[in-house]
């Protein structure tokens, strides 16, 4: 890349742009920052530390070398995208931003270092954790984490993705694909929705007598008139989803038979895909940050309420009312680097605002979405009234494929926005 | 770019935008002069938009517009228009009625900062 290239496009990119100039630092800002695990929220906040607070130095620590995003896994399942589609690399945070990326599990969080699996240590004035999800395997009789080999949960994305994508492709014409999601709080409330659609996606072109069966813990789900207006109008029959009250609620599973037991009798399966109820990564269970299955934290800085010091976001937190999405995690990971920042700083905080847009896909151009716009009390975070909302119902073909369009838009700026 | 197997470096899905969205914002990453609001209001305000609205060099046939080059006037009218539905939106019109009139001018004044 020649120089004058980079003048001429940084020009050009400087108005308008919603990044930090690294002016917008705190110039007092000095010391050192650890974040725990790269993902939405995660490798925002190491990187705008880093924007914010240049001198301020920034290590990440995340096991894999290679994240999958589970945004776009569902395209995925339902063979509209390679798993490399949803691939991303860590080397952009090191080379152009100076985050020290070391590529490590984390066993713990202790007092001012994190302990790496290999007994290290790194040193730090705050830490950041955002480790994700780890999930309840002993809920369900019948199934246990070793059975996630053969009953995929794909709700990390990468190896358990690429399984599900298998038994998809495997499954006979006329068969039975059975979806069953957790109640809440769980990551990305319409994904097993959306996920629904890919599947039977899939299935319209390559076996169009198969079937997607969603057996509910809940009563209700989230954009449920959208996605069943979507269902109808592209699958017909295709899809059936059953409430708990309506015989969704399984009480056991049978690996060896693929089988299905509910309170009204037995539903035989081709492909099995349950997802397990959910709990903060295990690191937070493991570093005293969690109350029950989640972390509490002061929601203006995500400082968690129980170990002073060390901030938690994304899915670990709670942050109700905001969801567990990628893009909630990805916006408490600049309040909590802007509060990080400040804090070492010696400035006070101040309130952010959060926004989360969901988008999920019924067909590949049929997109539908959530949106909210939420401020801290203090206490919690709420949503500010007579803003956000669903998509209209009814909108038409133009308004889907455009909100089809706009969820493509937003997967390359989020990542650009994490990764380079 | 640094591994081919990434999403942006060679499936080409997203077709090949990563090495222009390296250019953009490395040049951000060290260029950008200097400004006087701080981790303020402003910023803490905008940082939400970079969600969707991606710097010029990594938007693509998505359509979301980049802000890349707009002036606070245009993004607080833009802002001012969605929220009162005089401009048709699928989105921004749900977005925009979570900020009140003083907001909007903070945002405004934060993303168009460069472009006076
Ligand atoms: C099918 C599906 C579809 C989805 N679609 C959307 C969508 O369209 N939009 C949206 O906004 N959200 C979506 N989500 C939700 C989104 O993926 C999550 O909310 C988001 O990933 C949460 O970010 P996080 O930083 O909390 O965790 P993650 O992104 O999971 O990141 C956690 C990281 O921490 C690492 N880690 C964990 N423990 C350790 C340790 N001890 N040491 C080192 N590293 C560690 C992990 O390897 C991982 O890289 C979807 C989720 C699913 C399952």
């Amino acid at each position: 890349m020649k120089r004058r290239t980079f003048l001429t496009a940084g020009a050009a990119a400087l108005a308008g742009s919603v990044l930090p100039a690294h002016s917008a630092r705190a110039g007092k800002a000095r010391g050192r920052v650890v974040v725990v695990g790269g993902g939405f929220g995660g490798a925002t906040a190491a990187k705008y530390v880093k924007l914010l607070a240049p001198e301020v130095e920034v290590t990440l620590v995340e096991q894999n070398r290679e994240y999958h995003t589970c945004p776009f896994s569902n395209l995925v399942l339902g063979g509209e995208l390679p798993l490399s589609g949803v691939r991303h690399g860590y080397g952009a945070l090191s080379s152009r931003y100076g985050v020290r990326v070391v590529h490590s599990a984390a066993a713990q969080v202790g007092e001012g270092k994190v302990v790496l699996a290999d007994g290290s240590e790194v040193a730090f004035d705050r830490a950041l954790v955002s480790p994700g999800i780890d999930f309840h395997f002993d809920k369900m009789p019948g199934y246990s984490a070793a059975l996630a080999e053969k009953i995929p949960h794909a709700w990390k994305a990468g190896a358990q993705t690429a399984l599900l994508r298998r038994q998809l492709e495997a499954m006979p014409d006329g068969g039975t694909a059975v979806i069953l999601p957790p109640a809440n709080p769980f990551r990305c409330p319409p994904g097993p929705y959306e996920r629904a659609g890919m599947f039977a996606h899939y299935f319209k072109k390559a076996k169009p007598r198969a079937k997607v069966l969603i057996l509910d813990a809940k009563e209700k789900f989230s954009k449920q008139p959208l996605f069943e207006e979507g269902w109808a109008l592209h699958y017909g029959e295709m899809i059936e989803w059953r409430s708990a009250e309506a015989g969704g609620k399984a009480e056991a599973l049978d690996a060896k038979t693929m089988t299905v037991e509910t309170e009204f009798g037995e539903e035989k399966a081709d492909v099995i895909n349950y997802i397990p109820p959910q709990r903060a990564g295990q690191i937070a269970h493991d570093s005293g940050l969690t109350e029950g299955d989640w972390c509490p934290v002061n929601t203006i800085t995500f400082e968690s309420t129980l170990r002073p010091g060390v901030h938690v976001i994304g899915d670990s937190c709670v942050a109700a009312k905001m969801p567990k999405s990628g893009f909630s995690a990805n916006s408490q990971g600049k309040a909590a680097a802007a509060a990080i920042v400040r804090a070492l700083s010696g400035e006070e905080p101040i309130a952010p605002s959060f926004a989360n847009t969901c988008y999920s896909f019924v067909t590949p151009s049929h997109g539908i979405s959530v949106a909210a716009v939420y401020r801290s009390d203090g206490k919690a975070i709420q949503s500010v009234e007579g803003a956000g909302g669903v998509s209209p119902k009814e909108a038409g073909a133009d308004f889907r494929r455009r909100e089809a369009d706009y969820a493509r838009g937003w997967y390359r700026a989020i990542t650009a926005d994490m990764f380079y | 770019m640094r591994d081919d197997k990434t999403a942006f470096g060679g499936c080409g899905f997203f077709g090949g935008f990563l090495r222009r969205v390296a250019v953009a914002a490395a040049v951000l990453a060290v260029c950008a002069p200097a400004g006087a609001e701080g981790v303020g209001r402003g910023a803490l305000l905008s940082f939400s938009c970079a969600a969707c609205h991606a710097p010029a060099a990594a938007t693509g046939n998505g359509g979301i517009p980049s802000l890349e080059g707009r002036g606070a006037g245009f993004i607080a009218a833009a802002l001012r228009d969605f929220q009162s539905g005089a401009s048709e939106s699928t989105v921004m019109g749900r977005i925009a009625k979570g900020y009140d009139d003083d907001e909007i001018d903070a945002i405004a004044a934060y993303l168009g900062r460069k472009a006076q």
